[in-house]
């Protein structure tokens, strides 16, 4: 088998258009993959595989659609074919060259483009054209040698080909973490879990995370037995959100097969890197982990309806399907997953975030700094997260719509950014609220806990919270909390001991709560005792204990597990 | 008129993430079906919040515009 072929189609077997016919001319004989297609057959003395039946699942555009079906392909192909003697992989049109070119990372060998036509040629515009001509361009720019089929000819790439990592494996456990946010892209509190879990695991383990890069952020960096590797989802141009997210996982895999030695554990947060996390557990033959963070199913209350939200909820199903244990941080999120997911109890468990107490300790704000924010003798309500609807921050502005004609000594501070700012400023002003709502927009993570050092209470008004790590920081920044009754929170604030905890989307019991906490001349004992709770039982330390003792477990059951592949 | 997240969401899917992958005005109005006029408005609105900027005739995102547009995801 010297040369793999991947094709989306070939004549008779799965006929689109003329390509079909073009790829069974090129190949002639040998073996060739087939995409979006289930089973196996022959055509004169070509063999053709089917690299499996895509999830039934709407995608938007043909780019979402062949990625659905390249990701597929990676999990299935492992368990039907068997690689030996493979010289090269040759991707037919941009579709079968986004599979060879996977491949070819993970069997080490060249990477051929058979090219028919190109975008251009075709004539093709708009945002789905310029995603396919992006796609184009980067596979011509990896592959060894492309090969112009209709012109005729074929031009070598003058380059050197990055091999399969085969740098000696360092002692200890290799765990990599895929995590879509890594600092200083950080969003929300994935990103402050996965930084916070990866750098303690390291003290104890070699730790390899794959993440995101932007302009001007360092592509790979280590520190003691912690990697960071980054891949540029902006290499390529998408279709939307989701083809972005895929074309990210695609540059994952590649980075992975290439630059890190076979890791012990695949640890995946969210369906952002579940693609890649899924692909490389069955190229690798490595038991994978998850956490979800949050669901689509929890944020849309069960409405998946979108081809996005499909997408999404697919992914966050097959990883968790996929993982030999699933971690969430609270007991709402264990019972969401188990009902969105189907899945068994035991395969989840409840691990809360930790907050690095030190951090926060660390920030000590002047009374400058308050002037920032308010008069002196207003008391300063706190609130810090995204704008998007589960947040609930329309719910604050509401309630605080209650409480300003009543007293002038408040000053509601709304800090973060996010798809709904424009929309709630404009609500604010149309409220007549314009001077004593502060959106502060975006705040880093040290003026976020001055900030909070500065406020008499934080609310945290969400719809849908699966943890509240905001909760977290105001507790260890020893401030009353008025938090929502839902999701973590619930788990998190100890109503009224550690602050006070309202129904969801009320904002007169939201207004009432946030007024009795500031008036309560005990409120500040509330925030002691949210300290002493965080000091006990929210630590990072003992939480990536119990995580590199979950790895253990699951390789001694991964030994015995009698899993073979044929890669 | 137009959604202006949905204008930060399009320079998102063109990698338009830094000057040397800009796009231009006229690139934007055809992709977005939408006439330059209209797009001035909404694209100054946006560099004054620091989600983009605009050189000359190019546009692209900041970090700050693609942690918004990225926030729509957590």
């Amino acid at each position: 088998m010297p040369v793999l072929h991947v094709t989306p189609e070939i004549d008779p077997v799965k006929r689109v258009g003329q390509l079909a016919h073009w790829v069974r001319e090129s190949v002639g004989e040998g073996t060739v993959i087939l995409l979006g297609h289930e089973g196996r057959s022959s055509i004169g003395n070509i063999k053709v595989v089917g690299a499996g039946l895509p999830p039934r699942i709407p995608t938007s555009d043909v780019v979402e659609k062949t990625f659905v079906e390249v990701f597929t392909a990676l999990a299935e192909l492992p368990y039907k074919l068997d690689p030996s003697g493979v010289d090269a992989v040759e991707g037919h049109e941009w579709q079968g060259a986004l599979l060879a070119y996977i491949l070819s990372k993970r069997l080490g060998k060249p990477f051929r483009y058979s090219l028919y036509s190109t975008e251009d040629e075709r004539g093709g515009s708009g945002i789905v054209a310029e995603a396919v001509k992006s796609l184009e361009s980067f596979l011509q720019r990896e592959a060894d040698v492309v090969i112009y089929r209709r012109k005729g000819f074929a031009a070598e790439n003058p380059k050197s080909r990055e091999q399969p990592c085969s740098s000696p494996e360092p002692q200890g456990l290799n765990i990599v973490h895929v995590s879509w946010e890594w600092p200083p892209h950080i969003i929300g509190g994935l990103g402050r879990a996965v930084t916070s879990i990866a750098r303690r695991m390291a003290r104890r383990a070699n730790v390899h995370v794959l993440t995101i890069g932007l302009p001007g952020h360092i592509y790979d960096e280590a520190e003691d037995n912690l990697r960071v590797l980054r891949v540029d989802p902006f290499l390529l141009r998408s279709t939307g959100l989701v083809s972005w997210v895929y074309a990210f996982n695609m540059l994952m895999v590649a980075k992975a097969l290439t630059s890190i030695p076979r890791p012990d554990v695949i640890h995946v947060h969210d369906w952002l890197g579940a693609p890649a996390g899924v692909s490389l557990k069955h190229l690798l033959r490595v038991p994978l982990i998850a956490t979800m963070h949050a669901t689509e199913y929890g944020r849309s209350r069960g409405a998946i309806s979108s081809p996005m939200q499909h997408q999404i909820h697919y992914w966050e199903w097959r990883l968790t399907y996929e993982a030999w244990r699933v971690f969430v941080c609270s007991k709402s999120m264990r019972d969401e997953v188990i009902a969105a997911f189907s899945l068994p109890s035991d395969k989840v468990t409840v691990l809360p975030n930790g907050i690095d107490l030190a951090e926060i300790d660390a920030r000590a704000p002047s009374a400058e700094e308050r002037k920032r924010y308010a008069l002196p003798w207003e008391k300063i309500v706190f609130f810090a997260g995204r704008h998007v609807y589960d947040k609930g921050v329309d719910v604050l502005i509401r309630a605080a719509r209650i409480v300003l004609p009543k007293r002038s000594d408040v000053k509601f501070v709304v800090a973060g950014d996010g798809p709904m700012r424009t929309q709630l400023m404009s609500l604010a002003r149309d409220l007549g609220l314009g001077e004593k709502i502060l959106f502060t927009g975006r705040l880093s993570d040290d003026e976020l806990y001055r900030a909070m050092k500065i406020a008499d209470a934080v609310v945290i008004p969400s719809r849908y919270e699966p943890f509240g790590i905001v909760a977290l920081e105001a507790m260890a920044a020893a401030k009353p909390i008025v938090a929502s009754n839902v999701g973590g929170l619930s788990e998190l604030v100890v109503d009224g001991e550690t602050g006070v905890l309202v129904p969801s989307e009320d904002p007169h019991a939201l207004a009432e709560a946030i007024e009795r906490v500031l008036d309560n001349p005990r409120s500040r004992e509330m925030g002691y005792r949210g300290r002493r709770r965080v000091e006990e039982l929210y630590r990072w330390g003992q939480i990536v204990r119990h995580l590199l003792a979950t790895y253990e477990r699951v390789l001694e059951e991964y030994r015995v597990s009698g899993w073979k592949t044929l890669f | 008129m137009l959604d202006p997240f949905e204008l930060l969401k399009t320079l998102h899917s063109l990698s338009a993430v830094e000057e040397s992958k800009a796009v231009t005005v006229d690139q934007l109005s055809k992709i977005l079906n939408s006439p330059e006029s209209e797009l001035a408005e909404v694209l100054k609105s946006l560099s004054e919040m620091s989600y983009l900027v605009i050189k000359g005739v190019k546009i692209y995102l900041t970090e700050l515009g693609i942690l918004k547009v990225n926030s729509t995801f957590c």
